[in-house]
């Protein structure tokens, strides 16, 4: 019997080599809907998004992560697995931010341990901007990378984890002869309640492709 | 009210409701449960919700009656919500 050739999809227009950008503070998307994100820009949605937090600028760009630990399952009648089952499940943001001497982002990095605060010294004039280092209630966040899209410019891939805090502090040079910057990794954490198929993020484009 | 809640435009509008507002249409919209356990919502995340999302009418996963709820209780009118004919055959808003 005669055979035939099937057609190769090289997806050359799905590769990813834009840079992004990095947000918190975001809305947290109910069920079945997603980031609002202002088409014109990809900028989050600043009606639905009033503390949209821009993490700023990066040394290399950003790393996206999901990764779930799979275990297998064996029965005594067969050497090979027979089934798996998910036992973790992770979703992350990682990069090297470079706005070290923010002090509210560098704040905001710090969940559960730093307290900002801003004002003029009493009995002089020298004014400040700090965070205090010691403990307090741990905040999350709703975070995204938004980057525009080979295929179409004018359209994004957004990248958002519902409920997020970095979790690797901060840590940073300060040199005459090397650029500051501090690696952060944000990871996600479930929000239990919501459906079973949504509970930590949602990768997802602006775009209807099949 | 934007289409984004929060305790603090939601005290605005429910004073001292806020919080309770706050849990509700976090259940009604799908968004999670509220609390400061762990997998939960924190009523004071600054974030606040999205409601503009659940109330589009292309989402079928929040009911109507969730949708008017939700849009009575952020005091927005619901983007063009579907209408509905009665069985007497007047229209409404859904």
């Amino acid at each position: 019997m005669a055979t035939s050739a099937t057609a190769k999809n090289w997806r050359s227009t799905a590769q990813s080599y834009n840079a992004g950008n990095f947000w918190g503070g975001l809305a947290i998307p109910g069920a079945a809907a997603r980031l609002r994100i202002h088409e014109a820009d990809g900028t989050p949605d600043a009606t639905a998004n009033a503390s949209a937090f821009h993490y700023g600028g990066t040394k290399g760009g950003a790393k996206l992560m999901i990764k779930s630990g799979l275990t297998k399952v064996y029965i005594d009648e067969f050497r090979g697995p027979v089934g798996s089952t998910v036992d973790t499940l992770e979703m992350g943001i990682s990069a090297e931010l470079v706005a070290t001497t923010d002090i509210v982002l560098m704040t905001r990095l710090m969940p559960g341990v730093a307290t900002y605060a801003t004002g003029a010294l009493s009995g002089d004039d020298a004014a400040y901007t700090e965070m205090r280092i010691g403990t307090k209630a741990i905040t999350y966040e709703s975070v995204a990378l938004i980057f525009p899209l080979i295929e179409d410019a004018t359209e994004w891939g957004v990248f958002n984890i519902y409920s997020a805090l970095n979790d690797t502090g901060v840590e940073w040079a300060v040199s005459r002869k090397e650029l500051g910057f501090t690696p952060i990794s944000f990871v996600g954490y479930e929000i239990t309640s919501r459906a079973a198929t949504d509970t930590l993020g949602c990768y997802w484009k602006s775009k209807q492709t099949t | 009210m934007p289409l984004n809640v929060n305790l603090e435009n939601l005290t605005t509008m429910h004073g001292d409701k806020a919080d309770r507002v706050f849990r509700e249409i976090a259940d009604l919209g799908g968004f999670g449960s509220v609390g400061s356990g762990e997998g939960q919502i924190s009523s004071a995340y600054a974030g606040g919700l999205d409601v503009a999302g659940v109330l589009n009418p292309a989402n079928t996963a929040v009911s109507e009656k969730a949708k008017d709820r939700i849009a009575e209780l952020a005091g927005v009118k619901r983007p063009d919500a579907p209408v509905e004919t009665s069985s007497s055959g007047n229209k409404k808003h859904g």
